[in-house]
């Protein structure tokens, strides 16, 4: 039951257009729909957007021509592929030559600057840039941040180039949307922030400006923060916590966020937070999984102090650095991918309040070149 | 049923004489409204459910049950303690057709914010305790679509399914003339018998509702049945089909429905296009209905059985003769699909021929409505009105609606578009109209929560299901078959993400570019259109469930929404029967069963009695609701409802 719940946001994009044709095209592989959707998750490397040829039988068939490429075999139907296709001679011309050149410019760029700053706009404008349709948040993310690059690498101008500026702003520029401030009063704009890195305290801050940058907002609705990752075996207390949450209750402070709250804290780490903070938490999520299984007594005490128990259905681990890096490299072949390490990740939604109607949805990501 | 005025009826010869008045100021009383509402826009969203019960008395020593004709009464005393004690009580009843039936709504409209539908089952419930509570021991409230036993034996003479007994009488002064339903079964306020006359003689002769039989092993073939002393019935009665000739046997049946206000009347059209497509789709998944007057049909939605009920159309207007006193060929009954989009993008998929009222076309154009609104409601506007009470022909256009509310509520379409009342702070309204009421409290719930969470998706993601209308009327039909829900297929739009409407970027472009034309839409079944199918349809749930993600819903209602999904997956995917396989099932292992599709007294009596036990959560039903499907916060209630 709870697998079906994981589908992602890009669950109502459907896919006939671009599988129908592929699964008459290999018949050699069984030709079930299921199985191309297993093939699906094994191989993240989503195809860019960029115009292409149709991906007709002869595109289907590519990856099998490159060899040597087992993970490649397995690529769904949905085009000829991974950007990687450009430095095999095999793939369909036009295109990989285009994402060459493309990718080329986005390599330079990404070897000289320090800082990467990386967002989606709202997921809702992307329409067609949306093909494969992953099963969990971690597919969607990913899925995300390839096309954000390849959007972004595709349209670099030959100024940028010239310029090679310390900060790269790589973004959807069609999907980038403000909030009009006529109609602020009536969204709710919420946030959850990810620490992904070792990190700076400045993380949150930097996080919670941007996303009101981006959205064109003087302040967020609420920010809710997703656990620190911590090593394996050691149980998360205050003190992980402690120095994002101080950060968060500053920006309550200075009126940048209206509530914070955590996310997977079971009643006694709640409970420690709670006694501790100056700016009290105002909702919890919990995992999906659980919402009709809850534990008593982190129920009893979320009444008792009138905290929100809300549900979420995100990963353990939204998102780590490997697969930051192994995105960045698909994109974008050729560059120093491992240098780039990503340091927080937030995802925000705009919802129309009194009609239940999402506005808008994505996601904002720093990253920054490892040494610099 | 929409609008209840008191007051002295009008016979049909009268109310004819009148109809052109009618239709003249329901026009300008809609125009009065267009023109001061039309910019409206920024409502909030507000829904609401209406649920239809039936009163039936058990008598559990002749093991019997019948139909208690006293709806009227126990209304007037759940208003008198409800709504008007208190303003902000938490019901509202309404009269409906049936003498033995009520309707139940929520006393305030639900509002936009995710909590709102962990109240739904909350107050369903205290809908059934409130009226319960008005009911002997032997009685309940039940919420089952159709009353399997309706006159199981009444061949004149019997003795009815009705308490008290009545006789149908079958003269042309009564309201149905029927063989089966006395006239004591339609409730008592004058609208309902006028109503029922007045259909019969506009029509120039009773209703025909022919149900095909399912046939057993046992039925006989051809199924025949024989009505020595009525001619009409003798002519009207098809072989191997359960005859009906009331009203009754249609709008004598319970439904369930769901409005919505929209933030604007853009709005308000678009969804009504959109969810006009999910009805047949809904209706199938909701089927309740497969038992009429005492025997087992090979349907299993009442909707076509309403249908018939109502049908006024003369036999001119039917085709049948060659128009010579009517002005119009009509393909449908006042009770059937709709027959138009309203929205721009659903336009091009207009396809079924709109009999409409040209003038009033016309007018309406003149007036500044576009073509497709007016094109609207002059179909609406080719039906003459069915009641008229003296005390109201001449009203104050600038400030009632009471004649186009006539025409409007007698259009009993699958989705109807209402415009906000006069005066008043309600928006533009859309009912979805098609589903069958479940046993309990917890499936109707399901049902009314996933509609609504569709309505939000829809919005959200600017989603586009439109396909032709007339595909969308075989739906209709096919929705209706036995077991459709797991045998049939439906046609549905492939690619839900392309709509004119869609402002989404890239939409509608893909066409031209990568691929020639093909067919917008497919056949499906309805476990890929809710559940999804890789490479074919993301699945309507999993778009629910990608939407809840992004909304901020608390745990408690997010375990309801849960449950509630759970059912209508399930019910999609076979897991899980409808209610309609369930009441099959039950009388087909029932031991007086002969398997010759005719359902008895006492095996009527059995499957009411389990209905009730299911509803009041006295026995568990796991092969229609899943196991332990109950969670734990109602425990409380349980407990008090099994007392």
């Amino acid at each position: 039951m709870v697998g079906h719940f994981t589908q992602g946001i890009c669950g109502y994009y459907a896919l006939f257009k671009e599988t129908a044709p592929s699964v008459g095209s290999q018949p050699s592989r069984g030709g079930s729909s299921r199985g191309s959707r297993s093939h699906q998750r094994v191989l993240p490397g989503s195809p860019p957007r960029r115009p292409r040829p149709p991906s007709g039988p002869s595109a289907g068939r590519a990856p099998a021509a490159r060899g040597g490429q087992p993970r490649e075999l397995g690529f769904p139907a949905s085009g000829p592929a991974s950007c990687r296709a450009a430095s095999f001679p095999a793939g369909p011309a036009p295109s990989a030559a285009a994402m060459g050149t493309d990718s080329r410019a986005a390599g330079a760029l990404l070897a000289r600057a320090r800082t990467l700053h990386l967002q989606t706009g709202n997921l809702l404008n992307w329409g067609r840039l949306r093909k494969k349709c992953p099963s969990t948040h971690s597919e969607e993310l990913r899925d995300c941040i390839q096309k954000t690059l390849n959007e972004w690498s595709s349209q670099i101008s030959p100024d940028l180039v010239r310029e090679f500026p310390d900060v790269l702003e790589c973004t959807v520029s069609h999907a980038v949307e403000k909030i009009n401030p006529d109609e602020r009063e009536e969204m709710k704009v919420s946030a959850k922030l990810f620490i992904v890195g070792s990190n700076s305290s400045s993380s949150t801050r930097n996080a919670v400006d941007m996303a009101c940058s981006v959205l064109g907002v003087a302040q967020l609705d609420s920010v809710i923060i997703a656990s620190p990752p911590i090593e394996d075996g050691v149980n998360l207390s205050l003190e992980h916590l402690q120095p994002y949450w101080e950060e968060l209750e500053n920006l309550v402070q200075s009126k940048k966020i209206v509530a914070i709250g955590t996310s997977d804290l079971d009643k006694t780490q709640l409970e420690q937070l709670y006694q501790w903070a100056q700016v009290k938490p105002n909702s919890n999520q919990v995992n999906l999984a659980s919402c009709c299984v809850m534990p008593p007594d982190l129920t009893a005490f979320a009444k008792q102090f009138d905290i929100q128990l809300l549900t979420h259905n995100d990963p353990k681990e939204l998102l780590s650095e490997a697969s930051f890096q192994e995105a960045l490299q698909e994109s974008i072949p050729g560059i120093q991918a491992h240098e780039w390490v990503p340091l927080w990740l937030l995802r925000y939604s705009v919802i129309v309040k009194s009609r239940g109607i999402i506005k808008s949805k994505g996601y904002i990501l720093q990253a920054k070149r490892r040494g610099s | 049923m929409g609008l209840l005025s008191q007051g002295s009826p009008l016979s049909w010869e009268e109310t004819q004489r009148h109809a052109d008045h009618v239709r003249r100021h329901g026009i300008l009383q809609f125009l009065h409204i267009y023109h001061a509402v039309k910019d409206r826009h920024k409502d909030v969203l507000k829904w609401g459910d209406e649920v239809e019960y039936m009163l039936v008395s058990f008598d559990h020593e002749n093991k019997r049950v019948q139909l208690i004709l006293s709806g009227e009464e126990i209304l007037e005393t759940l208003q008198e303690q409800g709504e008007r004690t208190n303003p902000n009580h938490p019901t509202l009843w309404r009269p409906e057709y049936g003498s033995y039936m009520i309707e139940g709504t929520p006393g305030q409209p639900y509002g936009g914010t995710m909590s709102e539908f962990n109240t739904v089952e909350d107050n369903m419930r205290k809908r059934r305790k409130e009226a319960t509570s008005l009911l002997e021991g032997h009685q309940a409230l039940c919420t089952i679509t159709s009353f399997p036993s309706s006159s199981i034996c009444c061949r004149l003479g019997c003795p009815g399914f009705t308490l008290p007994e009545f006789k149908p009488n079958p003269v042309e002064g009564g309201a149905s003339k029927s063989l089966f339903f006395p006239d004591e079964a339609i409730n008592k306020h004058p609208r309902f018998s006028t109503l029922t006359r007045n259909i019969r003689h506009r029509r120039g002769e009773k209703v025909v509702i022919n149900v095909p039989i399912f046939k057993d092993k046992n039925t006989p073939s051809p199924f025949i049945e024989t009505f020595p002393e009525d001619d009409e019935a003798v002519k009207a009665s098809k072989p191997d089909h359960i005859y009906m000739d009331a009203m009754g046997f249609g709008m004598g049946n319970c439904c369930l429905q769901v409005t919505f206000q929209a933030c604007s009347i853009a709005e308000a059209r678009y969804l009504y296009d959109q969810l006009a497509t999910i009805c047949p789709i809904v209706m199938a998944l909701s089927a309740a209905s497969p038992f009429y007057r005492g025997h087992v049909s090979d349907i299993d939605c009442r909707w076509g059985v309403i249908s018939a009920s109502v049908d006024d159309r003369t036999r001119e207007e039917r085709g049948l003769e060659p128009l010579k006193k009517n002005k119009y060929r009509i393909s449908k009954s006042r009770y059937d699909s709709i027959d138009s989009y309203l929205s721009e993008c659903g336009e091009k998929y207009n396809d079924i021929d709109l009999t409409i009222d040209k003038e009033i076309y016309e007018q309406l154009l003149r007036e500044g409505l576009d073509h497709l609104l007016a094109q609207h409601v002059a179909h609406l506007f080719i039906r003459d009105p069915l009641t008229l009470f003296e005390e109201k022909i001449h009203l104050d256009d600038a400030n009632e609606s009471d004649h186009f509310e006539n025409i409007q509520s007698t259009n009993w379409q699958t989705m109807r578009f209402k415009p906000p009342p006069p005066n008043s702070d309600i928006g533009w309204r859309v009912e979805f109209r098609p589903m069958e009421v479940q046993l309990t409290d917890f499936e109707n719930s399901a049902y009314v929560v996933f509609v609504v969470l569709l309505t939000r998706v829809i919005l959200s993601y600017k989603l586009d299901f439109l396909i032709p209308l007339s595909k969308v009327d075989e739906n209709m039909k096919v929705a209706q078959k036995r077991d459709a829900v797991l045998q049939e297929m439906f046609y549905f739009r492939k690619d839900i993400c392309k709509g004119g409407n869609a402002v989404v970027d890239g939409c509608g472009k893909a066409q031209s570019s990568t691929e020639p034309a093909t067919e917008e839409y497919t056949l499906m079944s309805i476990n890929t259109i809710i559940n999804g199918k890789e490479g074919v349809f993301p699945g309507l749930i999993p778009i629910l469930n990608s939407y809840l993600e992004n909304m901020e819903v608390d745990v408690d209602t997010r375990c309801s929404i849960l449950n509630y999904l759970k059912l209508i997956k399930k019910r999609a995917s076979g897991e899980l029967m409808t209610v309609a396989r369930w009441m099959r099932e039950f009388i087909a292992n029932h031991p007086d069963y002969k398997q010759d599709s005719v359902i008895t007294d006492e095996m009527n009596y059995s499957l009411i009695f389990k209905c009730n036990q299911i509803a009041n959560e006295l026995c568990e039903c796991p092969e229609l609701l899943g196991p332990a499907f109950r969670k734990v916060k109602y425990s409380g209630s349980k407990t008090e409802s099994s007392n």
